[in-house]
């Protein structure tokens, strides 16, 4: 196994060329993106704590059956997420049965990075913008959630993102632009005052 | 946008199984769980592009098929179909052939769901996907039309195609050219009589005399044993006044099954060109069919 202090230089593609050579070397890819994944799986969904570690461990499963199928013209952090995502829609139905609420884990430069991101400012009174949130996220569809979970919350560029949703880059954009329109609409809703 | 190295973790938002990397680990090595060979992804990927390139063949052939159906359409032949046409719905069925168009459009379907599965098919939209799938069946489909191979396909499939879904779905105009009382005539030639005096079977399996003086066209393309189009008018229970004879297109393959078979019992042979004799009943006329060399 590698020692600690060099696995931490090295690039994710490093890693995993390595754990292809020594299975416990895998160690350290799951230790870089456990908590990024979890945290990503808490946001797209709305399962207890217990159930997210149980598809972590599936999604992680499934990078290590698959570590030969990582094409190295991608990005390893697009590639994983992808896998995660994957997961998390082959166990939806499993998932909505035992949802507890939407918890999505947020804190507080987060959520001003999202407001940031969605030009709101000076258009909603942000604290109650910060408080209510989660509240507006799940009003949104899934399709516009996602986009603007992995676009302002998980900092993904556009090229990153059609990578981990499979779809063109033009069709990000367009995304995107309804998913903010879809958030205004949903700031209204739930009677979030737009300031004029 | 603020970047990430200033976010503050929340604790709540941790994994509460402090041991998680290890059990994972453990697991894996309990399981016995391996990464699949490289192999096994290359295969995969060699898979779906073979079967995109072979639906997108299968869609140029549909092309050509339409190529085919449409090129020996001649202008006078529209208005033959705009006048006897029961409505809109018979006659775009009679002027496009509908059922190779939604061929190729359920090929071509194919051909995009199949390259959206490649590495990074996922990446292009639709629209330029199919619009290449779509030049690409036709760049192949001209080829193929010109080597003659649309031509074979029909008459394949004109051949071995149940008859009524051959006659009223993929060739519509095979029942529209077979209404003699209408002034279309088309069927196979059994024998000549004279220069001007050919029998023809028709697809009813009724015999009719064609007379072909005096009237325009392809004639030299009456020959035994050949299928044949003729617009004119019946002038009696089995005999046809042709006005006009017309090139046979699509449909050959459906005409040319017609011919009986050599070795059916009760028939003798007569000298090639002749076609086959057989007997008339109760002693009566002779019949000429044609004889497969």
């Amino acid at each position: 196994m590698l020692p600690i202090d060099q696995a931490g230089k090295m690039s994710d593609e490093e890693l995993l060329v390595s754990s292809l050579e020594n299975q416990d070397n895998f160690l350290y890819l799951i230790q870089r993106y456990k908590q990024k994944l979890f945290n990503f799986i808490k946001r797209i969904t709305s399962v207890a704590d217990e159930d997210a570690e149980d598809i972590l461990q599936d999604v992680f499963l499934k990078v290590y059956l698959n570590l030969n199928d990582f094409n190295h013209g991608f990005k390893f952090s697009s590639w994983i997420y992808q896998i995660a995502r994957n997961q998390v829609i082959s166990n939806h139905r499993k998932l909505k049965a035992r949802a507890e609420g939407y918890k999505t884990p947020l804190d507080e430069e987060m959520v001003r990075s999202l407001i940031s991101g969605l030009d709101m400012e000076k258009l909603a009174d942000a604290e109650i913008l910060k408080l209510n949130i989660r509240k507006i996220l799940k009003g949104l569809s899934e399709k516009y959630r996602e986009v603007l979970i992995l676009k302002f919350l998980e900092e993904k560029s556009y090229a990153e993102i059609s990578d981990i949703i499979k779809k063109p880059i033009g069709t990000v954009g367009s995304l995107m632009n309804k998913a903010k329109s879809e958030f205004r609409k949903e700031l209204e809703k739930q009677n979030i005052k737009l300031i004029v | 946008m603020l970047s990430l190295s200033r976010r503050t973790r929340n604790p709540e938002n941790m994994i509460e199984d402090k041991n998680f990397d290890e059990k994972l680990l453990n697991s894996i090595k309990e399981r016995k769980v391996a990464p699949k060979p490289r192999w096994h992804f290359i295969l995969k990927e060699y898979a779906i592009w073979i079967a995109g390139a072979a639906f997108l063949i299968v869609s140029a052939v549909s092309f050509s098929l339409i190529i085919h159906m449409v090129r020996l359409f001649r202008f006078r032949e529209f208005g033959f179909y705009q006048k006897a046409a029961h409505g809109p719905l018979e006659f775009l069925m009679l002027i496009i052939p509908v059922f190779w168009l939604i061929m190729l459009a359920v090929f071509v379907a194919i051909v995009y769901y199949d390259f959206k599965k490649t590495r990074k098919g996922y990446r292009y939209q639709p629209l330029a996907i199919i619009g290449a799938a779509l030049v690409a069946s036709a760049g192949l489909g001209i080829i193929f039309a010109g080597a003659g191979l649309g031509e074979r396909i029909d008459d394949a499939i004109g051949k071995s195609a149940p008859e009524a879904f051959y006659k009223h779905v993929i060739n519509p105009r095979i029942e529209f050219w077979s209404e003699p009382e209408n002034g279309r005539l088309m069927g196979l030639v059994i024998f000549k009589r004279s220069d001007d005096e050919f029998g023809v079977l028709d697809i009813r399996k009724k015999e009719w005399l064609l007379y072909t003086e005096g009237s325009i066209g392809d004639r030299e393309m009456i020959e035994v044993g050949r299928p044949v189009r003729a617009f004119g008018k019946a002038v009696s229970e089995n005999e046809f006044r042709a006005e006009e004879i017309l090139s046979f297109g699509p449909g050959r393959g459906f005409i040319m099954k017609m011919r009986p078979m050599p070795g059916t019992p009760d028939m003798m042979f007569g000298e090639p060109g002749q076609g086959m004799i057989i007997p008339g009943e109760e002693g009566g006329p002779k019949k000429f069919f044609y004889r497969a060399y």
